[in-house]
Protein backbone atom coordinates (compact mmCIF):
# COMPACT_ATOMS: atom_id res chain seq x y z
CA UNK A 1 0.00 0.00 0.00
CA UNK A 2 3.02 2.06 0.51
CA UNK A 3 3.08 3.30 -3.13
CA UNK A 4 -0.37 3.61 -3.43
CA UNK A 5 -0.53 6.15 -0.97
CA UNK A 6 2.61 7.97 -2.07
CA UNK A 7 0.63 7.90 -5.43
CA UNK A 8 -1.89 9.83 -3.22
CA UNK A 9 0.11 12.73 -2.72
CA UNK A 10 -1.40 16.42 -3.66
CA UNK A 11 1.53 16.97 -5.44
CA UNK A 12 2.03 13.49 -7.29
CA UNK A 13 0.18 14.96 -10.28
CA UNK A 14 2.49 12.62 -11.87
CA UNK A 15 1.91 10.38 -9.74
CA UNK A 16 -0.69 9.24 -11.95
CA UNK A 17 2.21 7.58 -14.50
CA UNK A 18 2.84 4.73 -11.41
CA UNK A 19 -0.86 3.46 -11.54
CA UNK A 20 -1.54 4.47 -14.93
CA UNK A 21 -4.23 2.11 -14.97
CA UNK A 22 -4.57 2.61 -19.52
CA UNK A 23 -7.62 0.12 -20.18
CA UNK A 24 -6.94 1.07 -23.81
CA UNK A 25 -7.63 -2.61 -25.32
CA UNK A 26 -8.75 -3.96 -22.19
CA UNK A 27 -11.12 -6.58 -23.27
CA UNK A 28 -12.10 -8.29 -20.38
CA UNK A 29 -14.97 -8.88 -18.35
CA UNK A 30 -13.55 -10.01 -14.94
CA UNK A 31 -10.18 -7.98 -14.63
CA UNK A 32 -6.07 -8.97 -14.91
CA UNK A 33 -4.99 -7.65 -11.45
CA UNK A 34 -1.55 -8.49 -12.25
CA UNK A 35 -1.28 -5.39 -14.74
CA UNK A 36 -2.93 -3.11 -11.88
CA UNK A 37 -0.27 -3.57 -9.63
CA UNK A 38 0.31 -5.59 -6.17
CA UNK A 39 -1.36 -3.09 -4.28
CA UNK A 40 -5.00 -4.09 -6.44
CA UNK A 41 -4.39 -7.53 -6.25
CA UNK A 42 -4.34 -7.46 -2.07
CA UNK A 43 -7.63 -5.52 -2.40
CA UNK A 44 -6.50 -2.17 -1.95
CA UNK A 45 -7.30 0.73 -4.14
CA UNK A 46 -5.90 2.49 -7.12
CA UNK A 47 -7.28 5.89 -8.68
CA UNK A 48 -9.06 5.76 -12.18
CA UNK A 49 -6.53 7.74 -13.64
CA UNK A 50 -5.68 7.27 -17.34
CA UNK A 51 -2.90 9.90 -18.77
CA UNK A 52 -5.10 12.33 -21.28
CA UNK A 53 -3.81 12.38 -24.43
CA UNK A 54 -4.03 15.83 -25.53
CA UNK A 55 -2.37 15.12 -29.10
CA UNK A 56 -5.55 12.60 -29.68
CA UNK A 57 -8.11 15.01 -28.29
CA UNK A 58 -7.21 16.87 -31.09
CA UNK A 59 -6.49 14.88 -33.64
CA UNK A 60 -10.53 13.72 -32.86
CA UNK A 61 -11.89 17.99 -32.98
CA UNK A 62 -10.19 17.44 -36.56
CA UNK A 63 -12.00 14.44 -37.46
CA UNK A 64 -15.28 15.91 -36.43
CA UNK A 65 -15.19 18.80 -37.60
CA UNK A 66 -14.12 17.47 -41.11
CA UNK A 67 -17.18 14.77 -41.13
CA UNK A 68 -19.71 18.03 -39.92
CA UNK A 69 -18.48 19.82 -43.30
CA UNK A 70 -18.88 16.22 -45.21
CA UNK A 71 -22.07 16.05 -44.00
CA UNK A 72 -23.18 19.22 -44.84
CA UNK A 73 -21.44 18.82 -48.61
CA UNK A 74 -23.37 15.06 -48.70
CA UNK A 75 -26.84 16.80 -47.68
CA UNK A 76 -26.69 19.05 -50.65
CA UNK A 77 -25.37 17.11 -53.26
CA UNK A 78 -27.84 17.18 -56.68
CA UNK A 79 -28.80 14.27 -58.19
CA UNK A 80 -28.55 11.61 -55.62
CA UNK A 81 -30.98 9.57 -54.29
CA UNK A 82 -32.17 11.16 -51.12
CA UNK A 83 -32.21 7.46 -49.74
CA UNK A 84 -29.01 6.70 -50.18
CA UNK A 85 -27.99 10.22 -49.03
CA UNK A 86 -30.07 9.35 -45.62
CA UNK A 87 -27.97 6.27 -45.21
CA UNK A 88 -25.03 7.91 -45.94
CA UNK A 89 -26.18 10.82 -43.14
CA UNK A 90 -26.65 8.21 -40.74
CA UNK A 91 -23.89 6.27 -40.62
CA UNK A 92 -21.69 9.60 -40.47
CA UNK A 93 -23.92 11.09 -37.32
CA UNK A 94 -23.59 7.21 -36.04
CA UNK A 95 -19.68 7.85 -36.79
CA UNK A 96 -19.46 10.65 -35.38
CA UNK A 97 -21.58 9.61 -31.76
CA UNK A 98 -19.19 6.62 -31.50
CA UNK A 99 -16.25 8.76 -31.92
CA UNK A 100 -17.48 11.37 -29.25
CA UNK A 101 -18.60 8.40 -27.00
CA UNK A 102 -15.41 6.45 -27.26
CA UNK A 103 -12.73 9.13 -27.12
CA UNK A 104 -14.10 12.81 -25.30
CA UNK A 105 -16.34 10.27 -22.64
CA UNK A 106 -13.46 8.12 -22.46
CA UNK A 107 -15.49 4.37 -22.98
CA UNK A 108 -12.77 3.08 -24.90
CA UNK A 109 -10.60 3.47 -21.41
CA UNK A 110 -13.84 1.43 -19.53
CA UNK A 111 -14.21 -1.84 -18.77
CA UNK A 112 -16.51 -4.12 -21.19
CA UNK A 113 -18.91 -4.71 -18.56
CA UNK A 114 -19.32 -0.74 -18.47
CA UNK A 115 -19.17 -0.25 -22.27
CA UNK A 116 -22.60 -2.98 -22.88
CA UNK A 117 -24.14 -1.07 -20.19
CA UNK A 118 -24.55 1.72 -22.06
CA UNK A 119 -24.39 0.04 -25.56
CA UNK A 120 -26.81 -2.26 -25.32
CA UNK A 121 -29.77 -0.36 -23.94
CA UNK A 122 -28.74 2.07 -26.69
CA UNK A 123 -29.56 -0.56 -28.97
CA UNK A 124 -33.10 -0.83 -28.41
CA UNK A 125 -34.28 2.76 -29.52
CA UNK A 126 -32.56 2.06 -33.15
CA UNK A 127 -34.23 -1.03 -33.08
CA UNK A 128 -37.85 0.45 -32.50
CA UNK A 129 -36.71 3.04 -35.02
CA UNK A 130 -36.56 0.17 -38.20
CA UNK A 131 -39.41 -1.37 -36.80
CA UNK A 132 -41.82 1.61 -36.22
CA UNK A 133 -40.89 3.75 -39.23
CA UNK A 134 -41.35 0.57 -41.19
CA UNK A 135 -44.41 0.20 -40.37
CA UNK A 136 -45.58 4.43 -40.57
CA UNK A 137 -44.01 4.03 -43.86
CA UNK A 138 -45.74 0.89 -44.77
CA UNK A 139 -49.29 1.91 -43.53
CA UNK A 140 -48.67 5.21 -46.05
CA UNK A 141 -48.31 2.66 -48.88
CA UNK A 142 -51.25 0.85 -47.68
CA UNK A 143 -53.63 3.36 -46.94
CA UNK B 1 -13.74 -5.64 -2.04
CA UNK B 2 -17.01 -3.22 -2.16
CA UNK B 3 -17.35 -1.01 -5.44
CA UNK B 4 -19.71 1.94 -3.47
CA UNK B 5 -17.31 2.68 -0.66
CA UNK B 6 -14.57 5.59 -1.31
CA UNK B 7 -11.86 5.83 1.07
CA UNK B 8 -10.16 9.20 1.44
CA UNK B 9 -6.69 9.63 1.57
CA UNK B 10 -5.30 7.71 4.67
CA UNK B 11 -2.48 9.71 5.21
CA UNK B 12 -4.37 12.99 5.12
CA UNK B 13 -6.73 11.62 8.29
CA UNK B 14 -4.34 14.13 10.29
CA UNK B 15 -5.18 17.19 8.48
CA UNK B 16 -9.20 16.64 8.60
CA UNK B 17 -9.53 16.46 5.26
CA UNK B 18 -7.75 14.30 1.76
CA UNK B 19 -5.85 16.41 -0.82
CA UNK B 20 -4.84 13.63 -3.48
CA UNK B 21 -7.29 11.82 -5.80
CA UNK B 22 -9.75 9.82 -4.25
CA UNK B 23 -9.35 5.96 -4.13
CA UNK B 24 -11.52 3.92 -6.09
CA UNK B 25 -11.96 0.35 -5.05
CA UNK B 26 -11.05 -1.87 -7.95
CA UNK B 27 -14.48 -3.78 -9.23
CA UNK B 28 -14.10 -6.50 -11.19
CA UNK B 29 -16.48 -5.63 -13.40
CA UNK B 30 -16.69 -1.64 -13.37
CA UNK B 31 -12.99 -1.84 -12.94
CA UNK B 32 -12.09 1.99 -11.32
CA UNK B 33 -14.69 3.93 -12.39
CA UNK B 34 -15.94 5.96 -9.68
CA UNK B 35 -19.34 5.32 -8.32
CA UNK B 36 -20.61 9.09 -9.05
CA UNK B 37 -19.57 8.10 -13.10
CA UNK B 38 -21.49 4.81 -12.87
CA UNK B 39 -24.12 7.05 -11.28
CA UNK B 40 -23.67 9.92 -14.76
CA UNK B 41 -23.22 6.83 -16.72
CA UNK B 42 -26.57 5.41 -15.84
CA UNK B 43 -28.81 8.80 -15.68
CA UNK B 44 -27.09 9.23 -19.46
CA UNK B 45 -28.68 6.55 -20.73
CA UNK B 46 -31.75 7.47 -19.23
CA UNK B 47 -31.92 10.69 -20.42
CA UNK B 48 -30.56 8.86 -23.95
CA UNK B 49 -33.83 7.35 -23.51
CA UNK B 50 -35.98 10.60 -23.33
CA UNK B 51 -34.27 11.97 -26.75
CA UNK B 52 -34.71 8.44 -28.09
CA UNK B 53 -38.58 8.98 -27.23
CA UNK B 54 -38.85 12.18 -28.60
CA UNK B 55 -36.83 11.24 -32.10
CA UNK B 56 -39.09 8.30 -32.61
CA UNK B 57 -41.82 9.98 -32.53
CA UNK B 58 -40.18 12.59 -35.17
CA UNK B 59 -39.18 9.40 -36.98
CA UNK B 60 -42.86 7.90 -36.74
CA UNK B 61 -44.94 11.13 -38.03
CA UNK B 62 -42.17 11.92 -40.65
CA UNK B 63 -42.26 8.34 -42.50
CA UNK B 64 -46.35 8.43 -41.95
CA UNK B 65 -45.78 11.84 -44.12
CA UNK B 66 -46.85 11.68 -47.85
CA UNK B 67 -44.66 14.83 -47.70
CA UNK B 68 -42.59 16.65 -45.21
CA UNK B 69 -43.29 19.44 -44.02
CA UNK B 70 -46.92 17.37 -44.07
CA UNK B 71 -48.88 20.77 -44.75
CA UNK B 72 -47.73 22.45 -47.85
CA UNK B 73 -50.50 24.71 -47.66
CA UNK B 74 -49.01 25.84 -44.11
CA UNK B 75 -45.85 27.45 -46.13
CA UNK B 76 -43.54 26.59 -43.64
CA UNK B 77 -39.91 27.52 -43.72
CA UNK B 78 -36.97 25.17 -44.20
CA UNK B 79 -34.30 24.89 -41.85
CA UNK B 80 -31.66 26.22 -42.38
CA UNK B 81 -28.42 23.91 -42.89
CA UNK B 82 -25.09 26.64 -42.95
CA UNK B 83 -26.18 28.56 -39.67
CA UNK B 84 -27.08 25.16 -37.84
CA UNK B 85 -23.69 23.13 -39.21
CA UNK B 86 -21.78 26.40 -37.27
CA UNK B 87 -23.60 25.74 -34.18
CA UNK B 88 -22.35 21.61 -34.06
CA UNK B 89 -18.88 23.02 -34.92
CA UNK B 90 -18.75 25.57 -31.90
CA UNK B 91 -20.43 22.54 -29.50
CA UNK B 92 -17.72 20.21 -31.09
CA UNK B 93 -15.26 23.34 -30.01
CA UNK B 94 -16.60 23.42 -26.54
CA UNK B 95 -16.51 19.29 -26.28
CA UNK B 96 -12.65 19.69 -27.19
CA UNK B 97 -12.16 22.41 -24.36
CA UNK B 98 -13.95 20.33 -21.69
CA UNK B 99 -11.42 17.53 -22.51
CA UNK B 100 -8.73 19.83 -22.37
CA UNK B 101 -10.30 20.77 -18.79
CA UNK B 102 -10.17 18.06 -17.52
CA UNK B 103 -6.39 17.23 -19.01
CA UNK B 104 -5.75 20.11 -16.86
CA UNK B 105 -7.38 18.53 -13.73
CA UNK B 106 -5.52 15.58 -14.15
CA UNK B 107 -2.43 17.32 -14.28
CA UNK B 108 -3.28 19.43 -11.10
CA UNK B 109 -3.37 22.81 -13.03
CA UNK B 110 -6.05 25.15 -11.65
CA UNK B 111 -5.15 27.90 -14.16
CA UNK B 112 -5.88 25.62 -17.11
CA UNK B 113 -8.73 24.24 -15.67
CA UNK B 114 -10.48 27.37 -15.05
CA UNK B 115 -9.71 28.76 -18.40
CA UNK B 116 -10.71 26.07 -20.30
CA UNK B 117 -14.14 25.50 -18.28
CA UNK B 118 -14.20 29.13 -19.09
CA UNK B 119 -13.95 28.56 -23.08
CA UNK B 120 -16.73 25.61 -22.76
CA UNK B 121 -19.22 27.68 -20.58
CA UNK B 122 -18.62 30.61 -23.63
CA UNK B 123 -19.58 27.63 -26.13
CA UNK B 124 -22.60 26.79 -24.43
CA UNK B 125 -23.50 30.56 -24.10
CA UNK B 126 -23.39 31.20 -27.68
CA UNK B 127 -24.89 27.84 -28.36
CA UNK B 128 -27.68 29.18 -26.65
CA UNK B 129 -27.57 32.61 -28.60
CA UNK B 130 -27.58 30.90 -31.98
CA UNK B 131 -30.81 28.86 -30.94
CA UNK B 132 -32.67 32.39 -29.81
CA UNK B 133 -31.48 33.83 -32.97
CA UNK B 134 -33.07 30.87 -34.56
CA UNK B 135 -36.10 30.58 -33.08
CA UNK B 136 -36.64 34.61 -32.01
CA UNK B 137 -34.02 36.34 -34.47
CA UNK B 138 -32.68 38.07 -31.72
CA UNK B 139 -29.44 39.21 -33.52
CA UNK B 140 -31.96 40.16 -36.92
CA UNK B 141 -30.69 44.07 -36.68
CA UNK B 142 -27.13 42.62 -36.82
CA UNK B 143 -28.18 41.17 -40.39
CA UNK B 144 -29.00 38.09 -39.35
CA UNK B 145 -32.20 36.24 -40.66
CA UNK B 146 -35.29 37.50 -38.62
CA UNK B 147 -35.93 33.92 -37.19
CA UNK B 148 -38.03 30.63 -37.95
CA UNK B 149 -41.11 31.93 -35.82
CA UNK B 150 -41.10 35.26 -37.89
CA UNK B 151 -40.55 33.12 -41.01
CA UNK B 152 -44.01 31.19 -40.26
CA UNK B 153 -42.94 28.07 -38.33
CA UNK B 154 -45.60 28.23 -35.24
CA UNK B 155 -45.95 25.71 -32.22
CA UNK B 156 -48.96 23.86 -32.87
CA UNK B 157 -48.98 24.44 -36.17
CA UNK B 158 -48.02 21.18 -37.96
CA UNK B 159 -46.49 18.09 -36.54
CA UNK B 160 -43.43 19.41 -38.76
CA UNK B 161 -43.54 22.49 -36.33
CA UNK B 162 -43.98 20.74 -33.06
CA UNK B 163 -41.25 18.28 -33.58
CA UNK B 164 -38.55 20.43 -34.55
CA UNK B 165 -39.29 23.09 -31.22
CA UNK B 166 -39.77 20.15 -28.79
CA UNK B 167 -36.71 18.15 -29.89
CA UNK B 168 -34.34 21.18 -30.26
CA UNK B 169 -35.78 22.98 -27.34
CA UNK B 170 -35.59 19.68 -25.06
CA UNK B 171 -31.81 19.75 -25.92
CA UNK B 172 -31.39 23.61 -25.61
CA UNK B 173 -32.61 23.01 -21.75
CA UNK B 174 -30.12 20.74 -21.50
CA UNK B 175 -27.78 23.03 -23.27
CA UNK B 176 -28.46 25.59 -20.69
CA UNK B 177 -28.45 23.35 -17.52
CA UNK B 178 -24.63 22.18 -18.54
CA UNK B 179 -23.62 25.51 -18.67
CA UNK B 180 -25.13 26.40 -15.37
CA UNK B 181 -23.43 22.97 -14.26
CA UNK B 182 -20.58 24.61 -15.54
CA UNK B 183 -20.39 27.51 -14.09
CA UNK B 184 -20.47 26.02 -10.64
CA UNK B 185 -18.09 23.59 -11.42
CA UNK B 186 -15.61 26.67 -12.94
CA UNK B 187 -16.26 28.59 -9.31
CA UNK B 188 -15.33 25.46 -7.41
CA UNK B 189 -12.63 24.77 -9.33
CA UNK B 190 -11.13 28.59 -8.99
CA UNK B 191 -11.58 28.32 -5.56
CA UNK B 192 -9.23 25.05 -5.34
CA UNK B 193 -11.97 22.31 -4.82
CA UNK B 194 -10.04 20.30 -7.33
CA UNK B 195 -6.71 20.70 -7.15
CA UNK B 196 -4.22 18.06 -6.58
CA UNK B 197 -5.27 15.73 -9.37
CA UNK B 198 -8.96 15.36 -8.24
CA UNK B 199 -10.28 15.17 -11.91
CA UNK B 200 -13.49 12.76 -10.86
CA UNK B 201 -15.97 15.55 -10.76
CA UNK B 202 -14.14 17.24 -13.51
CA UNK B 203 -14.78 13.74 -15.94
CA UNK B 204 -18.16 13.71 -14.37
CA UNK B 205 -19.25 16.86 -15.63
CA UNK B 206 -17.30 15.96 -18.93
CA UNK B 207 -19.83 12.83 -19.66
CA UNK B 208 -22.76 15.12 -19.64
CA UNK B 209 -21.30 17.87 -21.62
CA UNK B 210 -20.43 15.55 -23.92
CA UNK B 211 -23.83 13.91 -24.15
CA UNK B 212 -25.66 17.30 -24.52
CA UNK B 213 -22.75 17.68 -27.97
CA UNK B 214 -23.52 13.95 -28.90
CA UNK B 215 -27.02 14.47 -28.73
CA UNK B 216 -26.78 17.53 -31.25
CA UNK B 217 -24.75 15.58 -33.73
CA UNK B 218 -27.77 13.13 -33.98
CA UNK B 219 -30.55 15.95 -34.21
CA UNK B 220 -28.32 17.79 -36.40
CA UNK B 221 -28.39 14.75 -38.86
CA UNK B 222 -32.22 13.81 -38.43
CA UNK B 223 -33.97 16.84 -38.00
CA UNK B 224 -32.13 19.22 -40.07
CA UNK B 225 -30.05 16.95 -42.86
CA UNK B 226 -32.11 14.15 -43.86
Amino acid sequence: MADTKQSMSSKSTGGHDEVDHDHAGDDHGGHDHAARGDHAAHGGHAIDTHKPNIKEYLVIFVVLAALTALEVGVAQVPGVSRKLIGVALVGLALTKAAIVGLFYMHLKHETRVLKLTVALPMAAPAIYAIVLMSEAAWRLTRF
Amino acid sequence: MSATAIHADPGAADHGDHHGPIEIPDDPQYGLASPGKIAMWMFLVSDGFSFSGLLLAYGILRSGAKTWPPNPELHEPHLGINFTAGLTFLLICSSVTMVLAHAAAVEGNRKKLVGFLGLTILGGCLFLCGQMQEYFGIFHSLGLGEGLIAEGLHFGASSYANTFFVVTSFHGCHVLAGTIYLTVMCIRSAMGKYDGGKHDHIEILGLFWHFVDLVWILVFTFIYLL
